[in-house]
């Protein structure tokens, strides 16, 4: 969200030099978020993928305006919830992986679909 | 050319995208208060359960069928109705939000097959982007568009469009007059007794003797019907003429310390909506009502005050709503529901005050507010004013209610 700041535009009755070339500050939505409309946030909750990179707690950054490619990370609508998965190719058909060798993958059928594609995650290092 | 675009099935829709076990069944959203239902998933309605149904009334059927019951997340809803808004604005030329789940759109294109090329893309699009399924009417007319919708949702397809005077003919014949946009119950009982039931005779009725019986804007959905522009898209909303804070309370109120923090809490939010959309009221009117559907004695009570200067400052308003209270409490009464309205409203740029006024109060006042309205911003809670701080009572029962989605930090899903 950008938090519009205000710099004093007088110090003391002057006006101050930087006023003609200011900018807003840097904000992570900006850096996140491509498509608005289509974006949304998700909470990591298992250690499925793990090998990704992607830990219990984290914050993951989903758009669904994209289309899931083989090898793109995903959620995964199945079993009247959500999954992260990676999108992977069988002799079977698409399947979708996890990143931890606990886990077993499972296909794409139509029990389990897309929900949309993880294009950024957000870990913290401060706890 | 004119798009009406429509949600199917709007708030279930939106619970189902993050909530997806609820493809497929019967579920159905509740009213403020869990009164009323308010949406039915199509499963719901096979069953029978119709639009605006008390939800006690409901009751057996809900249980007989296991039906999902969801309170209302108006929260949600809202956030999800501007991305499907969003998307139509940057992808028609022009948009008109007509309501949280329809919108008129202005589309550059002519040719029937690039229109349901795009309208089928769009679909697409909004579905894919935001999990919402939506049917498209497209038409030379908004009101033409609309019937285009409402044929597209009885075919099951979702996408319609009529373009061609023999299309649009077709369309019309056998379309029913109640269902024209425009047409009120009251207007199709009149016109169904002088043998008008279709469109198409709506139509095909004179000018004048439409304009007798519907007055101008009858004729207007008459000239659209036979492909003529007359209502254009707005693309502005108008601005508010009333601001209407009202609630069904939870329990009977009958006393006035019970009934204080509720039309504080309504001053409240009613003058939050002034100061969002820069503006003052100069009249506010208080009501209290009984149970309408219970026996004993029946009361609904109002009074209108008129304030000397226009304001959108909350103390001001809940101080003209406690006033009013007094003024029409009466002791005896098992009251159920209560509100204020605000109006005689006008910018607040440009504001008269009288030779009496207290400038300093003014400028202390928008401080207050200013700071009262960036806070409220950014906690969860609304900041209480003074006698608003007891809630019970009066506040909605919302006892199914999903969490927050896309607003809330501690509501977003999770994913395994």
């Amino acid at each position: 969200m950008a938090i519009p700041s205000e710099l004093p535009i007088a110090y003391a009755g002057f006006p101050s030099p930087a006023e003609d070339y200011l900018e807003q500050p840097l904000d992570i939505s900006g850096y996140v978020v491509k498509n608005p409309p289509a974006t949304f946030y998700m909470r990591v909750a298992g250690d499925s993928m793990l090998g990704a990179g992607i830990f219990p707690g984290d914050l993951v950054v989903v758009d669904r305006s994209l289309d899931a490619h083989v090898g793109d990370v995903v959620i995964v609508s199945v079993n009247g919830g959500f999954a992260v998965k990676r999108l992977a190719i069988s002799p079977g058909g698409k399947v979708f992986e996890s990143a931890n060798p606990e886990y077993d993958s499972f296909p794409l059928t139509s029990e389990t679909s897309v929900w949309g594609v993880v294009t950024f995650v957000v870990h913290s290092l401060v706890r | 050319m004119f798009g009406h675009i429509d949600c199917n099935n709007f708030y279930v829709s939106c619970e189902r995208v993050f909530n997806p076990a609820l493809q497929g069944f019967p579920v159905v959203v509740l009213s403020n208060n869990d009164g009323c239902i308010i949406a039915r998933s199509l499963e719901a309605k096979r069953i029978g359960i119709t639009m605006g149904q008390p939800r006690f009334k409901a009751e057996r059927l809900l249980r007989e069928h296991d039906i999902k019951v969801l309170s209302s997340n108006y929260t949600l809803y809202g956030d999800i109705s501007r991305r499907v808004m969003d998307i139509l604005t940057t992808h028609c030329k022009a948009a008109e939000i007509y309501s949280i789940d329809e919108a008129f759109v202005e589309l550059p294109i002519v040719e029937k097959e690039d229109l349901l090329a795009f309208a089928a893309d769009l679909r697409e699009k909004i579905l894919k982007w935001t999990g919402i399924p939506v049917g498209i009417g497209i038409a030379p007319t908004k009101t033409l568009a609309k019937v285009a919708n409402h044929l597209a949702k009885k075919a099951g397809n979702g996408l319609c469009c009529i373009v061609t005077p023999e299309a649009i003919e077709a369309a019309l014949a056998d379309f029913p007059v109640e269902d024209v946009w425009g047409v009120g119950a009251s207007h199709a009982w009149n016109l169904k007794r002088a043998g008008i039931t279709t469109a198409k005779q709506l139509r095909d009725c004179e000018d004048r003797w439409v304009k007798d019986r519907m007055t101008v804007s009858g004729l207007r959905t008459v000239h659209e019907l036979r492909g003529n522009v007359c209502i254009p898209l707005a693309e502005r909303p108008e601005p508010r003429n009333e601001v209407v804070v009202c609630r069904t309370f939870s329990q009977y109120l009958q006393t006035e310390e019970s009934l204080l923090p509720a039309f504080a809490a309504f001053a409240n939010l009613a003058a939050e909506r002034l100061r969002r959309d820069k503006l003052r009221a100069q009249e506010v009117t208080v009501f209290l009502e009984t149970n309408r559907f219970n026996k004993g004695p029946q009361c609904h009570s109002s009074v209108t005050l008129e304030l000397d200067v226009a304001t959108s400052d909350t103390s001001d308003l809940v101080f003209y709503a406690n006033e009013g209270l007094k003024k029409i409490f009466q002791a005896g009464h098992e009251y159920k529901k209560g509100g204020i309205i605000l109006s005689k409203i006008s910018p607040a740029k440009f504001q008269q005050t009288t030779l009496f006024s207290d400038a300093g109060r003014e400028d202390r006042s928008a401080r207050l507010m200013k700071a009262l309205d960036e806070v409220n911003a950014t906690t969860a809670e609304l900041v209480k004013f003074g006698t608003e701080a007891d809630d019970s009572g009066r506040a909605g029962k919302a006892a199914y209610l999903s969490p927050k989605y896309t607003t809330r930090w501690a509501d977003i899903p999770e994913v395994a």
